[in-house]
């Protein structure tokens, strides 16, 4: 003001009509910047008056940072955050407007805080620096990003450009090759162990290189040290066979081209050691998209072990058909022997009812030495016999049928069952093969209703009689053959025997258990025959069987022969 | 954040792009967090995001401050680096120094 005051009042009203005015243009001048009816200001400057346009130049750079795909952040020397794009507030799940003023290390995880801060101080104007931080959602999981910081100076005034791009999708993609080279790698070492174990390698033929690609496996069974590349040339492999075989290989291959059918071909490697093995090989063609060859691809297994045990397999079967084959026509003829020398049947007698059985053993080799007999004598008795020969083989059938016989002879003198017994004896000595038997030899009077009986060795007879079960003792006489005849007494017993009365003639496989002694074993039979007592010859032989042998297993022959006294007249 | 009753209320018109703008920025920050610490509300306004909000106030440049609260209203626009012109202009007082009358 260089005016001097002037009179009081009207120089003060003149002056608020004059600041009015300049109030209302300048309001004027503001409403047309305002309201857009100018094109541009003019204001002054250090370097005087500027043009200021007020249409934005810059806004096409301003759509740009909008509109990517990286998060975009302005911030002052000091770390505020000036401005923010979209694509960062979505980034981190937040309203855009609240960022601004915000110090920007917010926005990462507090472990990376200072990572971006040295960062930020880092970046010189016209400086990138770069670094991978974690931005902090307002919910859910940190994101991990790139930061690219790049320094500005706009007049005079440090600010910093941040550029963020998400890593999510890569650090996924790397995880998912992490992963996927991971089960890649144990799947090839899955296949190696598996290859190792099978003895089966796995190779590729390239028609265009003519080379052969081998897996571990494959230089393990050609007995070679596996090449750096892990292939090998035709020639090679062709030198790791056996040269008989080389050409199989060959002939196969070309066949395998001609008609694309897959092959197999057995060759022998020779391995530096001399060792051969025995190899099969399995192959079959690979086409190109143009159906053209394009190579080969198979397989070759060590089978030398499965080769070696299969035959050691049929070895053994021939052996074992050559074995069965001998065991069962020994068996045959011993089946033979032993239907010749029993009885095809059963005396008639008056007075008694016979019943009889045997029962080879379980094993068929073993066809025992068990007999049993029963012939009508010329005085209307009947002579009863039952015996056991040592022995399980055809000698023992053969002495069984001697002694049988030679029996019989003998019962036909009326010589007491002793004598008949110490005659036995005397020809089973005499005859100097060693034998040994037992035997039971008897006499039984139906019209005198006595048993006299004799016993070289063999268990006592059963009498099921009214009053009870007892087995008849005696004096037992010696097993024959076991003593010179000077030397061997033998002894005769009688009993009585009356109506109803059941005699039961037998050989030990019917009392012999691994599991108990003969005692007990006498003492079964006695029960199993308690209530047996007037049962028919056939219901005793049965009835025995069933209690004592009753799952049919027994590992000796077993003979059984059973004598129901009748009563006068018949039953 | 909310602040459960702020005594101030202030509002900065910004251009994320200007250099003036930068600065007010960062002088309106600091005033907050060292003066007015817990009982400011501090809205920032983009005027290129949010032309609507520049008309509410009769925004004509940017930086402009806005002070609502505690009345009388006040705008200072333009140079907003000088933290002692910002105290002025919103009729805030200069924090107490301590030995100072």
């Amino acid at each position: 003001m260089t005016r001097p005051p002037a009179d009081g009042v009207g120089e003060s009203a003149d002056e608020l009509a004059r600041l009015r005015t300049q109030i209302e243009e300048l309001d004027r001048a503001l409403t047309a910047i305002r309201a857009g009816d100018v094109d541009a200001v003019v204001l002054g400057g250090p370097q005087g008056h500027q043009l200021y346009t007020l249409v934005s130049a810059d806004r096409p750079y301003r759509v740009i940072v909008e509109e990517m795909g990286d998060g975009a952040v302005t911030v002052s020397e000091r770390g505020i955050i000036l401005y923010a794009n979209l694509r960062l507030a979505d980034l981190i799940e937040t309203d855009r407007a609240a960022l601004l003023g915000r110090d920007v290390t917010e926005l990462v995880d507090a472990s990376a805080a200072s990572t971006l801060s040295t960062l930020l101080t880092a970046a010189a104007p016209g400086t990138t620096l770069q670094a991978e931080l974690e931005l902090v959602r307002a919910h859910g999981p940190t994101v991990p990003v790139l930061a690219s910081v790049t320094g500005l100076d706009i007049e005079g005034v440090i600010v910093r450009c941040l550029v963020v791009t998400d890593l999510t999708d890569r650090r996924r993609g790397e995880e998912e090759l992490a992963g996927a080279y991971a089960e890649l790698s144990r799947s090839a070492h899955e296949l190696e162990e598996a290859q190792r174990i099978g003895r089966i390698g796995s190779w590729f033929w390239n028609a265009a290189t003519d080379e052969i690609t081998c897996s571990t496996q494959i230089f393990r069974i050609l007995g070679i040290v596996p090449t750096s590349s892990g292939t090998m040339s035709r020639t090679a492999l062709a030198a790791s066979f056996h040269p008989e075989d080389a050409m199989r290989a060959t002939t196969a291959r070309e066949r395998a081209m001609a008609d694309g059918q897959p092959f197999v071909v057995e060759q022998r490697v020779v391995h530096a050691d001399g060792d051969v093995r025995q190899t099969v090989t399995r192959g079959e063609v690979v086409s190109d998209a143009d159906g053209a060859v394009a190579g080969m691809r198979g397989t070759t297994q060590d089978v030398t072990e499965q080769r070696r045990a299969a035959t050691a397999v049929l070895e053994a079967r021939a052996a074992l058909m050559r074995q069965t084959m001998e065991l069962a026509e020994e068996h045959r003829v011993k089946e033979s022997l032993q239907r010749a020398v029993l009885p095809a049947r059963l005396p008639s007698v008056a007075g008694v009812e016979l019943a009889a059985r045997y029962l080879p053993a379980d094993m068929p080799s073993l066809v025992g030495g068990d007999w049993y007999d029963a012939f009508c004598l010329p005085d209307g008795g009947l002579a009863v016999a039952t015996g056991d020969v040592v022995g399980h083989d055809l000698d023992a059938a053969a002495t069984m049928g001697q002694v049988r016989n030679a029996l019989r002879a003998y019962a036909f003198s009326d010589d007491p069952p002793a004598d008949v017994l110490a005659r036995l004896n005397r020809l089973i000595t005499g005859l100097g093969d060693s034998g040994l038997a037992t035997a039971l030899f008897g006499r039984l009077d139906p019209a005198q209703r006595t048993f006299r009986w004799s016993c070289g060795g063999h268990p006592p007879p059963l009498l099921i009689g009214a009053a009870g079960v007892r087995l008849l003792s005696s004096p037992a006489g010696p097993m024959l053959g076991a003593v010179p005849a000077a030397r061997a007494r033998y002894a005769d017993t009688h009993a009585t025997v009356e109506p109803y009365d059941v005699l039961v003639l037998y050989t030990d496989g019917l009392i012999e258990r691994r599991d108990r002694d003969l005692d007990e074993g006498f003492a079964v039979l006695s029960r199993a025959a308690g209530d047996l007592h007037g049962q028919a010859a056939e219901t005793v032989c049965t009835t025995l069987l069933e209690r004592l042998l009753p799952d049919q297993e027994h590992e000796d022959d077993v003979c059984l022969l059973a004598l129901r006294v009748l009563p006068p007249g018949g039953l | 954040m909310t602040i459960p009753h702020p005594r101030w209320s202030l509002t900065l018109y910004v251009s994320g792009a200007g250099a003036r703008s930068a600065q007010a920025l960062e002088t309106v920050r600091r005033l907050c967090d060292e003066d007015l610490a817990g009982q400011v509300e501090l809205e920032v306004v983009d005027v290129t995001d949010q032309p609507g909000l520049a008309e509410r106030d009769g925004i004509v440049a940017v930086p402009t401050l806005v002070k609502r609260l505690p009345a009388p209203s006040r705008q200072l626009v333009g140079d907003l680096a000088d933290l002692g012109r910002v105290r002025a202009g919103i009729d805030l007082a200069p924090p107490s120094v301590p030995g100072a009358p």
